[in-house]
């Protein structure tokens, strides 16, 4: 009888498509080279008029666009008017994981499921947040990143920070270092490099060391399909973390 | 120029190499032969465009490659509830594996294809699935078991 290896080199039943040429016409696709051909001639003055008005609509821009993400962060991060620590803000249900030993709280109007693909297990409980009812078969999307405010636990923090942030992977926007209940932590927001045709995806999340061997990570992304406002998630993110309780420092306190 | 001639000339080499075997990963992972073309074209595309950016190209490829693949069941099981059957069709040997695939997670089934079927290092695929070896090993673990009750070999 074969072992697993073979059993899987059975799918190997035909010779795969040859790709390269693909490959290179994606790869000079999305360059910033422009064919001689393909430049059109302009009066010099006219072509600095036009670049000076671009880039005056581009600052323009870019000076709006900052103003609006400082203050959006700035009402989401810095000295919003903090609720006592543990608080729940008027509205939102506490979730507890006891297997993962946290306790977090989400917008009442919003659905949470333990069930994985049809399988309920206490220890998916408060990982998975929708906007949209779940169905009967719970996440059916991901392990991974598919809802607008998810929780999950992973390895040591160093280790996660790392993978996380890996700069062939992602572009850091934002990386700042603090305590969520005495815990190490970092906040950082990242756009990934890795996109398929084009299209990258921005990630928010709180890493939050839990011991030495686990991090939990508080996420939401602009990931495609996932449902509401990027920014209104990120502040839904901001509040949950608000409201965390490790169950082990609350029993170590008692 | 000739850093790019170069770099491209080396990738050239990886995908003699190594794409077929990517491509097959990638068809075990996802049931799909579209996926697996359009993910693997796109991550070698980038690393092209990247040139010689890249450290350690044939794992940035693969982690590449898988990720793509996985962003594109996520969106299709977000259109479209989740298909229980291939979306394509594959000739017998190659459906059956792909059908029992198909039945684990997508971090198990990743797990499996990238280490039994890709022989791709275990701190590798923690870095294309985003987690710890130790989480990899778990992935490993139940998706033989569950592999071995639905292909119905005992060695498995």
């Amino acid at each position: 009888m074969s072992d697993l290896r073979e059993q899987l080199r059975r799918i190997e039943t035909s010779a795969p498509p040859d790709l390269w040429r693909e490959i290179e016409m994606r790869a000079t696709k999305n360059r910033p080279e422009i064919e001689p051909s393909v430049i059109v001639f302009r009066p010099r003055g006219a072509q600095v008029r036009r670049r000076v008005a671009a880039g005056l609509l581009a600052a323009a821009v870019f000076a709006l666009t900052a103003v609006v993400v400082w203050e959006a962060s700035r009402s989401a991060v810095v000295p919003r008017p903090k609720p006592p620590q543990g608080t729940i803000p008027t509205g939102w249900e506490k979730c507890t994981n006891a297997s993962h030993g946290y306790s977090i709280a989400y917008p009442g109007d919003w659905y949470t499921t333990d069930v994985f693909d049809g399988a309920s297990d206490p220890a998916n409980a408060c990982q998975w947040f929708s906007l949209d009812p779940f169905g009967p078969r719970g996440n059916v999307v991901s392990e991974g990143w598919g809802y607008p405010f998810e929780v999950a636990i992973r390895g040591p923090f160093d280790q996660v920070r790392e993978q996380e942030l890996d700069p062939e992977i992602a572009d850091v926007i934002v990386e700042e270092n603090l305590l969520v209940k005495g815990h190490r932590a970092v906040r950082v927001e990242y756009e990934t490099l890795i996109d398929l045709i084009g299209e990258t995806d921005m990630h928010y999340e709180y890493l939050i060391e839990l011991d030495a061997e686990r991090t939990l990570i508080v996420h939401t992304t602009t990931t495609r399909g996932v449902t509401g406002v990027y920014a209104d998630n990120k502040v839904v993110v901001d509040r949950a973390v608000d409201t965390l309780q490790f169950l082990a420092d609350s029993s170590s306190a008692s | 120029m000739d850093v790019m001639v170069s770099a491209r000339r080396d990738l050239e080499g990886l995908y003699r190499e190594h794409g077929k075997r990517l491509w097959w990963a990638l068809v075990a992972f996802s049931g799909d032969r579209e996926i697996a073309s359009d993910a693997g074209s796109e991550a070698f595309a980038q690393a092209l465009r990247r040139g010689d950016g890249i450290r350690d190209p044939l794992a940035w490829i693969w982690r590449a490659a898988f990720r793509i693949a996985a962003g594109e069941l996520q969106e299709r099981a977000m259109q479209a509830p989740p298909l229980t059957e291939p979306m394509y069709e594959l000739p017998e040997p190659a459906a059956e594996v792909t059908a029992a695939l198909r039945q684990l997670p997508a971090q198990q089934r990743a797990a499996v294809v990238l280490h039994y079927y890709a022989d791709r290092p275990i701190r590798e695929i923690a870095e294309v699935l985003g987690t710890s070896t130790s989480t990899v090993a778990v992935h490993l673990h139940r998706g033989r078991n569950r592999l071995r009750d639905l292909l119905g070999d005992d060695d498995v």
